[in-house]
C-alpha cells in the first residue's frame, strides 16, 4: 500500500512515523544500469532529502518563486535521470500552479503526489546501492 | 577566427547544476568542449571570450530569461552568429516560435533523449562548420591565396581598437609593387598574375603572427601585432630585399621592385581609427615612391639603407 507522507523534515523520519506509517514504493532509474551514469545518478538522489525539505519549507512559507524555480528545475532533470515520474508529477504540481490564486492550496494535492515520486525515487537508490 | 584544427566549443547555460552534470556525462563522447555557465550574466560573458559554436540555452533564468539573453548575443556582433538551442522543460509552442523566430536554430525539451540531444548538437555543429568555411573562403583572395580587403578592413580594426584600448603596440606596412602596369604591359597578365602570387607568398612567409593581405590591385597590407615600429621596419627591409632578388623565370635579367610604407600606432593619436593607419602607411609608402621606389619609409621619414637593386 501506497499512502501519502504529511510534512516531515527527512525521508527516513518519513517512512519511520508509526502514527501515519508512510510506505514507498522504490521506483528505479531506467539509466542505473548505465556504469556513466551511475556517479551523478548517485549524487541526484542524495540530494532528494534536501530537495524534498526545501520544497515543503517553501510551500509553507509560500515562496512562490523559490518553490516554481525547483519544481520547475526537477522537471526537467527528472526524465533526464531515468525518473520519467518525476517529470511527470512536477509537470502536474506546475500545471496546478497557474491555475487560481491561491496557488498553495491548489497544489497541495499534487505537491504530495511529486513528493511522494521523490521519495520512491530515493528509496530506490538506496535499495540500488545498499 | 576559423580554425579547421579547433575543437568546436559548446555552451550551455542554464541555473540547474543538475542539468550541467547530465550534459556533461552525455556529451562526453562527442567531439566537443563542453563549457558551463549557471546564471546569464556568466554565460553572456563566456559567450565573448569563448566564441563557441553552439550555446545551449535555458528559457528560465534568474537575471533574464533566454529570450533576452538570446536578443543580447544577435545585437553583439562579436556573438550574433553563434547558433543557439534552446533546452528547456517550458515546452510551450509559442516559446518554440518566440525562440526560432529570435533567431535560435533549434529547440530541445527536456527531459531530452540522449540521442536526440546528440544528434541536433551534431546537426547544429555542422552547420556551423559549413558557414564558417564559407566566411573563411568568402575572406581570401583567389589569387594571391591572401586575406582580401574586406577581411583585412576587419581586422585592422580590432586590432586598432585593442591596440589603443590595451596600449599594446601595432604596426601596418603597405606594400605596392613598383611600376607594375609596365610589367603587366610588357610581358602580359598572366606574368603580373605571377608576380603577385610571388610576392603574396614573400609577404605571407614570415612570422607567423603576421597577418598578409592583398589590400588591392598590386598593393598589400601587412599588420604586425604587437610588433614596434623598428621591428616592423626591418621585418619591410628584409621582404623589400627577398622581393629584389627573385628570379624570374624566362626575364633572368627583370629585377622586379616593392615600395613599402610603414607606420606604427603610437605614432598616431589616441582617437586614432583603422583608416587614420591605413592613410598614414599610405603616405609613408608615397614617400619611398617619390624618393626613387624600391624603399622602406616611414612618415617621419625614418629610411631603410639605399637599394642596390634596378627598379624595373
Amino acid at each position: 500500500m501506497v499512502r501519502l507522507f504529511s510534512m516531515a523534515n527527512d525521508s527516513k523520519k518519513l517512512q519511520m512515523d508509526s502514527r501515519d506509517k508512510v510506505v514507498v514504493t522504490p521506483i528505479f532509474s531506467v539509466f542505473q544500469s548505465e556504469p556513466e551514469m551511475r556517479p551523478i545518478l548517485e549524487a541526484f538522489l542524495a540530494e532528494i532529502p534536501k530537495h524534498i525539505r526545501a520544497l515543503e519549507e517553501m510551500h509553507k512559507k509560500r515562496d512562490q518563486a523559490g518553490f516554481r524555480k525547483l519544481v520547475h528545475q526537477l522537471k526537467g532533470a527528472g526524465g533526464g535521470y531515468g525518473f520519467q515520474a518525476i517529470t511527470i508529477t512536477a509537470t502536474a504540481l506546475e500545471q496546478n500552479m497557474d491555475r487560481g490564486d491561491d496557488w498553495a492550496n491548489t497544489t497541495a494535492a499534487p505537491l504530495r503526489q511529486f513528493l511522494n515520486v521523490l521519495l520512491s525515487a530515493h528509496q530506490g537508490g538506496k535499495q540500488s546501492s545498499g | 577566427m576559423y580554425d579547421e584544427n579547433q575543437l568546436p566549443r559548446l555552451l550551455a547555460i542554464d541555473d540547474s547544476e543538475l542539468i550541467h552534470k547530465l550534459l556533461q556525462v552525455r556529451l562526453q563522447g562527442e567531439r566537443l568542449e563542453l563549457h558551463a555557465a549557471l546564471n546569464a550574466k556568466d554565460g553572456l560573458k563566456l559567450a565573448r571570450d569563448l566564441n563557441p559554436e553552439v550555446i545551449l540555452l535555458a528559457i528560465e533564468l534568474n537575471e533574464m530569461n533566454g529570450f533576452e539573453l538570446l536578443s543580447r548575443l544577435k545585437q553583439n556582433p562579436q556573438t550574433q552568429d553563434i547558433a543557439v538551442i534552446f533546452l528547456s522543460a517550458t515546452n510551450h509552442m509559442m516559446d518554440r516560435v518566440r525562440g526560432l523566430d529570435l533567431g535560435a536554430v533549434d529547440f530541445i525539451a527536456k527531459p531530452f533523449e540522449v540521442v536526440e540531444l546528440k544528434a541536433r548538437v551534431r546537426s547544429a555543429l555542422r552547420m556551423q562548420h559549413l558557414v564558417k568555411m564559407l566566411e573563411h573562403r568568402a575572406q581570401i583572395d583567389s589569387l594571391s591565396g591572401l586575406w582580401n580587403r574586406r577581411y583585412f578592413d576587419q581586422r585592422l580594426s580590432q586590432e586598432v581598437n585593442e591596440g589603443l584600448r590595451h596600449k599594446r603596440p601595432l604596426s601596418l606596412i603597405m606594400c605596392d609593387v613598383d611600376r607594375f602596369k609596365r610589367l603587366n604591359d610588357q610581358f602580359g597578365h598572366p606574368f603580373g598574375d605571377s608576380v603577385i602570387e610571388r610576392i603574396a607568398h614573400i609577404l605571407s612567409a614570415g612570422r607567423g603572427s603576421d597577418i598578409a593581405c592583398r589590400y588591392g590591385g598590386e598593393e598589400f597590407g601587412v599588420l604586425l601585432p604587437s610588433t614596434s615600429l623598428e621591428r616592423a621596419m626591418e621585418v619591410a627591409e628584409r621582404q623589400r630585399l627577398s622581393i629584389e632578388s627573385q628570379v624570374w623565370v624566362g626575364h633572368p635579367d627583370l629585377v622586379v621592385t616593392a615600395s613599402f610604407g610603414v607606420v606604427d600606432i603610437q605614432s598616431l593619436s589616441e582617437t586614432a581609427t583603422s583608416a587614420d593607419m591605413v592613410a598614414a602607411a599610405d603616405s609613408a609608402l608615397y614617400r619611398a615612391k617619390q624618393a626613387g621606389r624600391n624603399r622602406v619609409e616611414t612618415v617621419h621619414g625614418i629610411r631603410s639603407p639605399e637599394s642596390t637593386g634596378q627598379s624595373t
